[in-house]
């Protein structure tokens, strides 16, 4: 099920209805959370249900087993690690290795192709494996004392509103949330609106907008000749990239509080960082922190000396870019971050380029094309499309802008300026203006005013329907 | 001591006690419902006719109703009526199976097939052929058959029995809301089309 979806529409509606008369219970309120997340979740496919549950009841035994053989922990940990990364490793990498291992076959000239399997990717796969073991994880550190009823652990691991997309949110944030159940103040009704609001106008209006563009450009037999073309869709891309996911999570924190629990913010206008190492703290902040927490730390993190540094930081992002799908490209995309990330730490560039008059400006500017570069490589469907796009963009001889307004729907045009607008406000500041941060009477209606037109706007001004992107990973 | 029945698992206390019904949240999404009403209320009239969706979920869905099918692209669907050609043709059921883009793909043609009904006296398949409708890059216009006929049966469900509810809500451009804000600064003359039951598309031009 889609959260843009009349559907989703409908089941929200009966779940809220249901809600506040359901939670008031622990047992009835996780049965009830189950029960509503496995129909959102088996909406889609409902055989896939039983490989959430299996993931989900390894780790929920692993962890008990753990507190009460505890000199065995490791091996109760290797056995939910090997579970879950087992999970992932049949359903999103088997094909990708047999692609490879047929390649390297051929390579040293052995008639042999192993069949490829084809299997559907189960949605969400990543996210709810890496909720999954954070749990045991958490369990084997003693961070986390394990649950006892297992409908108190499903709640946690397949709770709808994150289920699919994240935020990734750890077992010590949300099993305590779900022992209790707190009252929704009006104010956390109005944030919850807000951030779901903001969150479909991110999805429907500008990401579904901006795909048409950005899904015709790669789709086509050849690639367009014009670099202005190529520089206007992958500035395109970034932004429906980024309104696509961040639009997701934005719902699911509205539901959350709705429902009376917090979830991490998972991103935070990432745009206007000057730094990468500033960008990685404001984008999917919930992953990042989960690989900097289960994977960069402990291979040693900055602990063991600057070159063992910078191997810990090749590693996590390598299998943080493997995480985001099975394709060299996607590796090649974590690379060239990793790039970034090495060079910023020696040069220190951004730190020098901002004691420049106006430095702050240009070292968001240069962090945005960089990362507008190596989305190249996360958005192109193989690594020689990649390579075709990056010749058009530094086909410098042929700006031909004229060709990209042909090819450029107006309405995508006008989405991006509107939220290259809105970047600006942010970047600028003026968030924090008397004005915006204000909570006298007319600002109040303003704002009641605002969210309602957004709510019309997204009713009458959505683009037709894209899944969320984050749901294949 | 055990606790009593009524007594809620770990609920904390209320932070707000004001009625749920004067609150913000609540206004501003009556106030939503009033605008989205008013903004659907301004569309253009439909069709005449079938709703747009009702008629394309009906259209890709038809199957052993015809002994005659009109197939081929925009030129087939605007332009043969199959009344008309029912009264020259020996054919009792004509329908016109053409799309706004289309090619003779298998897909195209086992549809075309399994709209025939299996017992008629005289079966036919009239092929309006042009240069678009043999060429697979029509599947890239907008509106063709195979593009269609992705749509799930859910959707196809919902447009058949909810056509009215599906066109109130969809998209709208900013041209078609302030013609029906303002209608005395709409074209002169505009196209009408009217769709038949049986797959016509017809288009007439009226006055506004």
């Amino acid at each position: 099920m889609q959260f843009n979806s009349l559907i989703f529409i409908l089941f929200a509606g009966l779940f809220f209805a249901g809600w506040p008369l359901l939670k008031r219970r622990n047992t009835t309120r996780w049965v009830y959370l189950v029960v509503a997340s496995f129909i959102f979740y088996g909406w889609w496919d409902w055989r896939f249900l039983f490989l959430i549950i299996g993931s989900g009841l390894i780790d929920f035994f692993a962890g008990l087993a753990m507190q009460r053989y505890s000199s065995r922990r490791n091996l109760w940990l290797v056995l939910s690690v090997c579970g879950n990364v087992g999970s992932l490793a049949i359903f999103k990498y088997l094909d990708f290795g047999v692609g490879n291992l047929n390649w390297l076959l051929e390579a040293f000239g052995i008639d042999a192709q192993i069949p490829v399997v084809r299997l559907i990717l189960p949605v969400g796969i990543s996210f709810y494996t890496f909720q999954s073991m954070s749990y045991t994880i958490d369990v084997y550190h003693g961070l986390l004392r394990p649950t006892h009823n297992i409908f108190h652990f499903f709640a946690y691991l397949s709770l709808f509103p994150q289920l699919v997309a994240g935020p990734i949110v750890r077992a010590k944030d949300l099993l305590p949330q779900l022992e209790t159940v707190s009252e929704v103040s009006a104010d956390e009704r109005w944030q919850g609106l807000n951030l779901m609001v903001f969150g479909f106008f991110k999805k429907v209006v500008v990401a579904d907008t901006l795909a048409g563009t950005v899904n015709a450009a790669f789709s086509a037999p050849e690639l367009s000749p014009s670099a202005g073309y190529w520089w206007i869709v992958m500035v395109m891309f970034a932004f429906q990239i980024y309104c696509d996911f961040s639009g997701y999570s934005d719902i699911a924190r509205g539901l959350g509080k709705w429902m009376g629990y917090e979830f991490p913010v998972n991103f935070r206008n990432p745009y206007i960082a000057s730094s990468f190492q500033e960008f990685w703290q404001r984008w999917h902040i919930s992953l990042s922190t989960w690989f900097r927490d289960y994977v960069y730390i402990p291979l040693g993190g900055s602990r063991k000396g600057a070159i063992r540094n910078q191997v810990n930081l090749w590693i996590t992002m390598l299998i943080s870019g493997l995480w985001h799908g099975a394709a060299w490209h996607f590796i090649f995309w974590a690379m060239v971050h990793s790039f970034y990330l090495t060079v910023e730490r020696f040069t220190a560039w951004p730190r020098k380029l901002t004691r420049l008059p106006g430095g702050r400006h240009l070292a968001t500017l240069a962090v945005f094309v960089l990362t507008v570069l190596a989305w190249v490589f996360f958005r192109a469907q193989t690594l020689e499309q990649a390579l075709g796009v990056f010749r058009m963009m530094f086909n410098f001889g042929n700006f031909n802008f004229a060709l990209a307004d042909r090819l450029i729907d107006n309405n995508a045009r006008n989405v991006l300026l509107i939220i290259i607008g809105s970047q600006l406000f942010f970047h600028l500041g003026l968030d924090k203006g008397q004005w915006t941060t204000s909570r006298s009477r007319p600002k109040l209606a303003f704002d009641s005013v605002f969210i309602a037109v957004l709510i019309a706007v997204c009713v009458f001004n959505r683009a037709p329907s894209n899944i969320f992107i984050y749901f294949q990973f | 001591m055990t606790m009593p029945l009524t007594q809620p698992d770990n609920v904390s206390k209320p932070r707000h006690t004001g009625r749920w019904w004067a609150e913000r949240t609540f206004a501003t999404l009556l106030l939503a419902g009033a605008m989205i009403y008013v903004t659907g209320s301004l569309r253009p009239e439909k069709d005449i006719g079938m709703y747009p969706d009702e008629y394309w979920a009906r259209k890709i869905t038809w199957e052993r109703c015809a002994d005659a099918v009109l197939t081929g692209d925009s030129r087939v669907l605007m332009g043969v009526a199959p009344q008309e050609l029912s009264s020259v043709l020996p054919y009792k059921q004509i329908r016109n199976f053409g799309f706004g883009a289309n090619w003779y793909s298998p897909e195209y043609l086992d549809a075309v097939e399994k709209m025939l009904l299996p017992e008629g006296p005289r079966k036919a398949v009239f092929m309006g052929i042009t240069p678009h409708s043999l060429t697979g890059r029509t599947n890239d216009v907008m509106g063709n058959y195979l593009e269609l006929k992705k749509m799930s049966p859910r959707d196809i469900y919902v447009a058949t029995h909810f056509g009215a509810l599906v066109y109130f809500f969809q998209p709208m451009s900013l041209r078609d809301a302030f013609h029906g804000l303002f209608p005395a600064r709409r074209p002169q003359t505009r196209c009408g089309i009217i769709v038949m039951t049986v797959g016509w598309r017809c288009t007439r031009r009226r006055l506004r």
